[in-house]
């Protein structure tokens, strides 16, 4: 196969990772590496490399959509990155330390886990207790817009949330993914802030991780232009159009065909590995 | 405090959005460019070899684009989208400093920081 006809499908494969990733707020990156990788036959190294460069655009996009709608809780934010970055930090240390094989099967597991997330998401609902104490002495309180109203909400075990949040750096760091999944659980299971303010703002924060992994990844050769292109540009154009079509879809069987896709994904990536087949 | 902060939010919107269309089309002009180029030629992705030097450190991609190469144009627009989100961390400094939140001055600082020390010195 030459250059321009591997970019043309990965340009497809990458609009359809960018596409579900918009559409179930899970990212397009825990699709993209196995794609890459399985699909294309891939060095796990190269598609991470392009899965953090897209992960970093796509979440810039809707990141840019939610501050505007006012969804997005700035302060939560920015706590909960400081454990993201130093995670990311390392995470992408470690990467560079490990072999293809072992990356893969880390891959899969965190896949299956995922898959897992996704399967069974029960929301906690609001409680009448008072906040955590340092979510009082941070002011990280916020309210959100609600069918035209403006509705407050409290922020609990921030603790937790900062311990997940740097693994989901970790995550992200190591597997060159945006751990949307594990932010998201940090903020909506262990903080109970709102799903949307949840999602929002891991969106946020999403472009800001990946850029503390994204130093390592350029300097260790990781990021290959002429791959990262069509797979850049079609999880960037995906992400727009899942955005667009987020009203009109249907999020609960979405998320039951992307938890089922991954978890396939995941078994292959943890059978490629131990197989050697990397 | 609350809403003297989301007042002047817009401004992170306006750079990700800006900041993600001017990198992309650099991107994109450096694909075509590689493409016509280089189109033909076969792929070679199964191997894991590292860029070369030029493509891994800011001078050399600097110097790359400069020379208008397919690969070191888009090489660019990469290191630029990642770029913008070290400004969009130093705008949310200034942002915390306008309504002056001194705890999140410290807290985005100290994102700064790390984010600064991984793209610099953690290679």
């Amino acid at each position: 196969m030459n250059i321009l006809t591997f970019s043309l499908y990965l340009l497809v494969v990458s609009y359809g990772a960018g596409l579900l990733g918009a559409l179930t707020g899970l990212g397009g990156g825990v699709v993209l590496v196995p794609a890459l990788v399985l699909l294309f036959h891939v060095d796990i190294h190269y598609a991470m490399g392009a899965s953090l460069i897209s992960v970093i655009a796509t979440s810039s996009g809707a990141a840019a959509a939610f501050v505007r709608e006012g969804y997005t809780n700035l302060r939560v934010g920015m706590f909960l990155e400081v454990a993201a970055v130093v995670g990311a930090t390392i995470g992408a240390l470690v990467a560079a330390m490990l072999h293809a094989a072992v990356i893969a099967v880390v891959f899969g597991v965190a896949l299956l886990f995922s898959a897992y997330l996704s399967l069974r998401r029960k929301h906690k609902a609001g409680s009448f207790l008072a906040s955590h104490p340092w979510a009082i002495r941070l002011g990280l309180e916020g309210s959100y817009p609600d069918h035209g109203a403006t509705r407050s909400y409290r922020v609990y075990n921030v603790p937790a949330g900062f311990g997940l949040m740097g693994l989901a750096g970790i995550l992200s760091g190591l597997l060159g993914i945006g751990s949307g999944a594990v932010k998201v659980l940090a903020m909506d299971q262990a903080m109970r802030l709102p799903y949307k303010v949840s999602t929002a703002t891991s969106n946020f924060i999403i472009g800001i991780t990946a850029a503390a992994s994204a130093g390592v990844y350029f300097t260790k050769g990781y990021v290959d232009p002429g791959l990262t292109m069509p797979v850049m540009l079609g999880a960037l154009i995906g992400s727009f159009s899942g955005a667009r079509m987020m009203v009109a879809a249907k999020s609960r069987v979405l998320r039951i065909m992307f938890g089922v896709t991954i978890f396939g994904l995941g078994m292959e990536m943890i059978y490629s590995g131990i197989s050697g087949r990397l | 405090m609350q809403r003297a902060l989301e007042r002047i939010e817009g401004p992170i919107g306006r750079l990700l959005i800006v900041g993600v269309i001017v990198s992309s089309l650099i991107v994109l002009a450096g694909g075509v460019l590689y493409l016509i180029r280089h189109g033909e030629a076969p792929v070679h992705y199964h191997i894991f070899r590292g860029e070369p030097v030029d493509l891994r450190s800011i001078g050399g991609v600097a110097r790359e684009a400069s020379l208008l190469t397919g690969r070191g144009l888009i090489q660019f627009g990469l290191a630029l989208l990642v770029a913008v989100q070290v400004l969009r961390v130093l705008l949310i400094v200034w942002l915390f400093y306008a309504v002056r939140d001194w705890k999140f001055v410290g807290i985005s600082v100290m994102v700064f920081a790390v984010l600064v020390y991984s793209l610099f010195g953690g290679g």
